[in-house]
């Protein structure tokens, strides 16, 4: 019979320490053993994991149908016209966007990155449909795609900054996502030089650059600053 | 009596409706609110699995209100026969998860055995602290007798030999609502003591165990009875934790669950039993523990009879009758459950203690049991829900806690440790 010094409670013979306070449990007169059971077992048994995905199927089948039925009717009351395409192209976009992150939720490692990928390809696409039956000229080469993968590539890199640093205050983290914001301003500005330097465009995207780049900047060195924190948190305590 | 319709329900139907209280627990069943009851009895005798599993298999057909599965229906859900077998299963530290509806053979209850004790978790929408408690004492006294000892009936074990009788089944809230009569329902907001989420499916659970006659004497001494006493406990140590906080003072709020069944003379089995709250405001200044007393006493004595109880029934029976709210589609009502649920319910009070009361056992049993635990429900978002029930000469009180932090256990059986009550400690956590 052991009691916490601290709480002035009795313990189980098998108690290591007190369950309310934590003290570890010293009985000169009665050494710990490991023969006392434990009041509770010591197993955890977790139910399995909710079943979300026969919802996502369900979506699935039912983004399917429209799909199914237009291009039947597309094909033979409407020969030519390529309508259609819209329909499953759209459908196909919200499918990936929506519906898979639970269908491929917790099977493969990576899983944001795939993810983000994913709906960067499927982005590409559904832009190269819509440039293919509607437009002309070579934006889709020199302007959707290079903003689509430099957007992948920032949004990677997000992930790989948060992810690994979860710790860091969540002002450093705005900051870090600024600096992503801003990047890709510059790389905006820079894409649209390159493809069409005869069109004058009035610099919106370096706009957009340098806010972000100085809030950013003011940000992360405000983040050290411990006078600074406390007068954000004075300011915007609720 | 119960109505001849009543009769003709449970003779005939293979299916019965949920009762009153019921209703609305299928419809907040999440991740995070589990609403599943915890009553375990600790024996003198090992428990062998195959005996158990047997001694379950008997007595299920005297609680057919048990042995159920949940099913949907277009504007309620409802309750049909179930012909499986119930498993019994080795006890997990983590206790009290959520049920679904499917596990278990689709039953809504489990049954556990570790050592010497055997566990029910039940839902809650099958029955209160009370029918889970009838439910173990005479299954608990059925794998007696089938392990060679000679158990009379009576208290909370169940005659096997008898069939059920429909006031064991009736929905008492219908029978005993006063018609007309509503009370207006809590919607202020209250403090909260919150903490570190443990992760899913686990809970700090902390069981205190210590001499009914001791705290008897010491509630007595200041002319209060045992819950009341145990609801000023907490009132005091939420006060004193708030006091501690930056921020505006609000109101903490005891909620005490009183069993309606002594009021009205029922016996069912379902669920029967309806929350009080105990509220104090400490911007009206500093309470000492006397005073709280006091106040939680009078204000429980005051509040504690058949008229409020038939007026808090039908508040919630009105809710279930009205053509309007009838005819609105199952899944409309289950989501305006949540949202309800979610704006008011946890956030109108700030602690739970609910005591089931004595253990009352036939005497050639008593030798045999060693001790009860009930645990109530784990909170979504408070961390003290207590559970107090009396075996013999002791008393345990059981907090289930879903933070990390054990700052009020810690609290709560320190004061009681200050006041003269010597207090024994066991927890999942070690």
């Amino acid at each position: 019979m052991s009691y916490c010094v601290n709480c002035g409670v009795e313990l189980d013979d098998s108690a290591k320490s007190c369950a309310l306070c934590g003290t570890p449990v010293v009985n000169p007169n009665k050494p710990q053993t490991d023969a006392a059971e434990p009041p509770f077992p010591q197993n955890v048994v977790l139910p399995p994991e909710e079943r979300k995905r026969y919802g996502a199927i369900i979506a699935s089948l039912v983004m399917l149908l429209p799909i199914l039925v237009c291009i039947p009717i597309n094909h033979f009351i409407t020969p030519g016209e390529y309508w259609s395409v819209y329909v499953a192209a759209t459908l196909i976009l919200l499918w990936i966007y929506f519906v898979t992150p639970f269908l491929i939720r917790h099977k493969l490692p990576h899983t944001p990155y795939i993810s983000l990928i994913l709906d960067g390809v499927i982005t590409a696409a559904y832009i190269y449909v819509m440039y293919h039956y509607n437009s002309s000229g070579s934006w889709f080469l020199r302007i959707a795609l290079p903003m689509i993968g430099v957007f992948l590539l920032l949004g990677c890199l997000l992930i790989r900054y948060l992810s690994k640093n979860k710790k860091l205050p969540t002002i450093r983290k705005i900051a870090f996502a600024l600096v992503m914001v801003a990047l890709y301003a510059a790389a905006t500005e820079f894409i649209f030089m390159l493809s069409f330097p005869n069109i004058y465009v009035d610099c919106v995207a370096l706009t957009v650059f340098f806010t972000t780049a100085v809030l950013a900047i003011f940000l992360r060195f405000a983040s050290d600053s411990t006078r600074f924190r406390a007068w954000i948190a004075r300011k915007f305590f609720m | 009596m119960p109505s001849k319709k009543s009769k003709k329900q449970w003779a005939d139907k293979p299916w019965f409706r949920l009762d009153n209280a019921a209703l609305i627990f299928p419809g907040q069943n999440t991740e995070q609110w589990s609403n599943v009851i915890r009553i375990s009895i600790d024996l003198t005798v090992p428990i062998e699995p195959p005996k158990l599993q047997r001694a379950l298999c008997d007595i299920l057909p005297r609680f057919p209100t048990m042995a159920v599965q949940l099913k949907t229906g277009f504007f309620w859900y409802y309750f049909e026969k179930n012909e499986n077998e119930p498993i019994v299963r080795p006890d997990s530290n983590n206790q009290s998860v959520r049920i679904k509806y499917h596990e278990n053979n689709r039953f809504l209850f489990r049954v556990f055995y570790y050592r010497n004790r055997i566990a029910l978790e039940a839902f809650h929408a099958l029955t209160d602290g009370y029918g889970c408690a009838v439910f173990l004492c005479t299954l608990a006294a059925q794998y007696l007798r089938l392990t060679g000892h000679d158990i009379s009936c009576g208290g909370m074990v169940l005659d096997l030999s008898e069939k059920p009788r429909p006031e064991e089944l009736e929905d008492s809230f219908i029978r005993n609502a006063t018609p007309g009569a509503t009370l207006p329902r809590g919607t202020h907001k209250v403090y909260h003591k919150t903490g570190t989420p443990l992760p899913a499916h686990t809970f700090h659970i902390i069981t205190g165990n210590m001499p009914v006659s001791v705290v008897k004497q010491r509630a007595s001494a200041r002319g209060a009875t045992v819950t009341e006493y145990f609801t000023a406990v907490l009132l005091k140590i939420y006060l004193d934790f708030q006091k501690q906080e930056a921020g505006k003072q609000k109101e903490v709020v005891i909620q005490v669950p009183v069993n309606g069944r002594k009021a009205f003379g029922s016996q069912t089995l379902r669920n029967m039993s309806v929350c009080y709250t105990v509220g104090i405001d400490p911007n009206l200044g500093d309470y000492t523990f006397d005073e709280l007393l006091r106040q939680t006493s009078l204000w429980l004595r005051y509040v504690n009879n058949q008229k409020t109880l038939g007026a808090m029934f039908n508040s919630n029976v009105q809710l279930q009758t009205s053509p309007l709210l009838r005819a609105i589609p199952l899944f409309i009502k289950d989501f305006a459950i949540r949202l309800s649920f979610h704006f008011t319910a946890e956030k109108t009070n700030t602690a739970l203690f609910t005591n089931l009361g004595v253990i009352r056992l036939p005497e050639d049993m008593q030798p045999f049991v060693k001790g009860c635990i009930f645990m109530p429900s784990v909170g979504k978002r408070n961390d003290g829900r207590m559970g107090a029930v009396s075996c013999g000469d002791t008393l345990s009180i059981t907090v289930a806690n879903r933070y990390r932090e054990t700052d009020t256990e810690r609290e709560f059986f320190r004061f009681l440790i200050r006041d003269g009550i010597p207090v024994k400690i066991i927890s999942n956590f070690t």
